[in-house]
């Protein structure tokens, strides 16, 4: 209400009981309801929103308003993360291309090439010789 | 980053809500955690039942995550989230309604069920004993409005929210509203003094007839 009329209220309540009295109901009306507490849910409903909510596949998008939208220490884990990560990648580029044990496939015997033969990609490995004996005699 | 821990907790609703759209459920978890609370009362005030209010909770939240890309800005992320809210609080009172019927129909209802949907359509006076404290009593006379009072004083009393919402959440005009509002009040205020009355005439035949006067002040409100 705005001020005369707040003004024209007030003056009238002072006079009149009836209204006065209504007022006054009113108003401890309105305490009763405020004293009301609020209610909490019992269980944690999440789990049912989340079971009922699964993702199709998170957009690429998402990642960019996701840094738009992060906490500055989150941001900044963030670049430290991609920091080391890079510096990772380039530390491992450079050792490749020093020389390193010569690749090929292991024909001999001894210890050396029995390694190389359990990480070389022949899925037959030291049997290869065994089998090719076998398919001769055949 | 992907944690709801990440996002920095003053991040908007409609910022959240846009990675809902994009299918991002951590969003929708934040949001989950920022509006649970005043959401669940909402529905418990309208549906009077923990059970009921919980799946409510989930089905109103479902509803966000799959109407992300409906929300225009036009009105407050509350508002609409409130008006959500309310639309399945009355899709349950609905369902309610008509499992009540199906029931009375096939005979199957049990008699818990008829006591509580009595007590819903015309509260008791007698019965004070069930509605010992303040809280019970309110939540009584709340049962004892219809669907739009008891969505109109719950809005405003308990959600304490301004005429303008209400008005956005209803689909009431500004002022048909203050109208419905105060006659919806009116009701709702003579529910309560009727289980008042009820609770100290009650009260009174009980400590005239128990002669250990042990029952007596348990209803103290007059």
């Amino acid at each position: 209400m705005s001020g005369p009329e707040a003004r024209k209220v007030k003056n009238h309540l002072e006079s009149c009981k009836t209204c006065k009295a209504f007022l006054e109901d009113e108003l401890a009306f309105d305490m009763r309801l405020s004293a009301v507490p609020p209610v909490e849910p019992v269980n944690d409903v999440w789990a049912l929103v989340r079971a009922r909510t699964k993702p199709r596949r998170l957009s690429p998008a998402v990642w960019l308003v996701k840094i738009r939208s992060a906490s500055a220490a989150a941001k900044r884990a963030a670049a430290a993360v991609a920091v080391v990560g890079v510096a990772a990648v380039m530390f491992y580029s450079l050792n490749l291309n020093e020389p390193n044990v010569a690749p090929g496939p292991a024909t001999t015997s001894g210890a050396d090439n029995v390694i190389a033969v359990k990480w070389s990609d022949d899925p037959l490995g030291s049997h290869r010789e065994a089998l090719v004996e076998c398919l001769d005699k055949m | 980053m992907g944690r709801s821990e990440d996002y920095d907790f003053s991040a908007s609703n409609e910022m959240l809500l846009e990675l809902c759209k994009l299918q991002d459920q951590e969003a929708l978890r934040v949001l989950f955690r920022r509006h649970e609370k005043p959401v669940y009362n909402l529905l418990y005030r309208m549906l009077s039942n923990h059970e009921d209010a919980e799946e409510a909770l989930a089905d109103v939240f479902v509803k966000v995550w799959r109407g992300a890309g409906s929300f225009k800005g036009e009105s407050k992320f509350t508002t609409w989230l409130f008006k959500i809210a309310a639309n399945t609080a009355r899709d349950f009172l609905r369902a309610r309604m008509v499992r009540r019927e199906v029931s009375l129909e096939d005979g199957s209802v049990s008699e818990g069920e008829v006591a509580r949907s009595a007590a819903a359509k015309s509260i008791d006076p007698e019965d004070c004993t069930v509605r010992e404290d303040e809280l019970n009593r309110i939540t009584a006379a709340l049962d004892g409005l219809s669907e739009d009072d008891r969505l109109l004083v719950t809005l405003y009393h308990f959600q304490g929210l301004d005429y303008q919402d209400i008005s956005e959440i209803t689909g009431i005009s500004a002022n048909n509203l203050k109208v419905k509002l105060f006659r919806a009040r009116q009701r709702l205020k003579k529910l309560c003094e009727e289980l008042d009355g009820g609770c100290v005439e009650n009260e009174l035949r009980r400590s005239t007839t128990d002669s250990s006067g042990l029952r007596q002040g348990a209803c103290e409100w007059s």
